[in-house]
């Protein structure tokens, strides 16, 4: 089974906006069986509307789309009642939070993420961005809720020096609750060690489309050499047993 | 002929990144690409000192695939300027790499400008790592370039993750820029800037070994550009600019 393990879906209001039936046809294009998606931060900045909107089509999609809760941590108590109210009402799989577009430092989501660590829901962070979600950062946040699974996006990095790897690297190999996405990954000979000697089964297959090209992005992930057995755990397996798919 | 205008051949211990030219010559065969311009993870006057040496080795073992390039540190200015020299002049190198991230020269300072000049005299051009980071956006080296008009200033990785719109701003600003494809995410972007700056100053490349050529290939030709432009982009521009012509005849 192939997963793309992250989408962000909807109207967008820092880029392009890809709505549900779209990003269906394109993973249907894709040999893509199921997709886990978040939503994009709408136009209106609610927040609450978006993760309704979304998890509605996620019901509606016989099994097809997963949704991903979406919240703020500068709400406060509200963002812990947001990912309770996302995970225990609207059948959401997990969290997402985006550091860069919410413009808040990692570190003050630990109320939200001990809310998903209650409930053992995995937790999407949007890695990379500077002062507030870089590698190390996510990965002292995950130190505080060392049973919660939770998920780098971009290989744990954004840097095209290449100098962010070497952080992205001591994040995942001294935190065990640390998984890792593939989009827009700098390098491939990164994802390649990521597999290889990080482990399989801490990689995820994701596009993050429509910020990267879901094509590409698979392109990407089909061009990376790995065993048949750790390609089938990257590009689906690990994503259906994270979320339940 | 697929030209590609940016790889890596180096033996960086501090960076653990190992990659002699036995391992980027395979990538380069299972991309179908003939030429590579390859150059050093570090850089001289400095922390490789013998830097040059180890390029022109690796040449003269695959003299019809790989084209050397200097990666040089302008701090050490009058040492860079005579680096520079001895290998276009006696080493057979067609151009110079600067990463303002390790070198930490500011592309718009005194130092980095007289290279650029010098690369303009030796008819050979200027490779930047053109990213995030300070030093590396395309506005600070566009501020050097300004200075330089008869160079042709390539903005390797087109921009990064964040800078890429800001790097085909200043490429349609500044005639001597080019726009570099490696390692940039956004293959849409490539199409965009063939339209906004035209063909003739998108150049591919690769960052090979570490990102994978035929991946990076794949970007420029699903795009469906068109036989014409794919021509310039992933071969054509880059023979004109290394001069690759005038060396085989």
């Amino acid at each position: 089974m192939i997963v793309d393990a992250l989408m962000l879906l909807g109207e967008n209001r820092f880029g392009a906006t890809l709505e549900v039936p779209d990003a269906l046809a394109v993973c249907d294009r894709l040999g893509i069986d199921k997709l886990v998606a978040a939503p994009a931060r709408p136009l209106d900045y609610h927040l609450e509307p978006a993760n309704e909107r979304l998890a509605a089509a996620a019901r509606a999609s016989g099994g097809r789309l997963a949704a991903l809760g979406r919240v703020d941590p500068l709400n406060g108590r509200a963002a812990q009642a947001e990912a309770r109210r996302c995970l225990d009402e609207l059948g959401c799989v997990g969290l997402f939070l985006h550091p860069g577009e919410e413009s808040f430092p990692v570190a003050a989501a630990r109320p939200v993420l001990e809310v998903a660590a209650e409930r053992r829901a995995p937790v999407v962070v949007a890695t990379g961005w500077f002062a507030l979600s870089e590698p190390l950062q996510v990965a002292q946040a995950a130190a505080d809720v060392p049973d919660l699974p939770v998920v780098l996006t971009n290989g744990g990095q954004i840097n095209i020096s290449g100098l962010s790897m070497a952080d992205a690297w001591l994040a995942l190999t001294s935190h065990g609750n640390l998984l890792v996405m593939t989009n827009g990954t700098y390098r491939q000979d990164f994802i390649e060690r990521l597999a290889s000697e990080l482990g399989p089964e801490r990689v995820l297959y994701a596009s993050c489309a429509p910020v990267f090209d879901p094509v590409f992005e698979q392109k990407r992930i089909r061009s990376a050499r790995m065993t048949d057995e750790a390609r089938a755990a990257v590009e689906g397996g690990n994503a259906a047993r994270l979320f339940h798919l | 002929m697929i030209v590609d205008f940016h790889t890596h051949v180096d033996e960086a211990k501090a960076f653990g990144w190992i990659d002699p030219p036995d391992k980027l010559i395979p990538l380069l065969d299972a991309a179908g690409i003939d030429k590579a311009a390859c150059m050093t993870y570090v850089d001289l006057p400095g922390s490789n000192p013998d830097a040059l040496e180890y390029l022109a080795e690796a040449v003269s073992r695959f003299p019809d695939r790989l084209i050397a390039v200097a990666r040089l540190n302008p701090s050490y200015w009058r040492e860079a300027e005579e680096a520079l020299r001895r290998a276009v002049s006696a080493l057979g190198f067609r151009g110079v790499k600067l990463h303002p991230t390790t070198t930490l020269a500011h592309p718009a300072h005194e130092p980095t400008v007289a290279l650029l000049q010098l690369a303009a005299e030796l008819g050979v051009p200027a490779l930047f790592h053109c990213g995030d980071d300070p030093y590396t956006t395309p506005q600070a080296i566009a501020a050097g370039a300004r200075q330089a008009p008869d160079t042709a200033v390539v903005l390797g990785h087109m921009g990064g993750y964040f800078h890429v719109d800001d790097a085909i701003a200043m490429a349609e600003r500044h005639p001597n820029l080019y726009l570099e494809t490696s390692a940039m995410p956004y293959p849409n972007k490539i199409a965009e800037a063939v339209e906004r700056v035209g063909a003739e100053r998108v150049i591919f490349g690769s960052d090979g070994p570490g990102c994978n050529p035929r991946l990076e290939v794949e970007k420029v030709r699903m795009l469906g550009l068109g036989r014409e432009v794919d021509g310039l982009i992933l071969g054509g521009n880059a023979t004109r600019l290394l001069g690759l012509e005038e060396a085989a005849g």
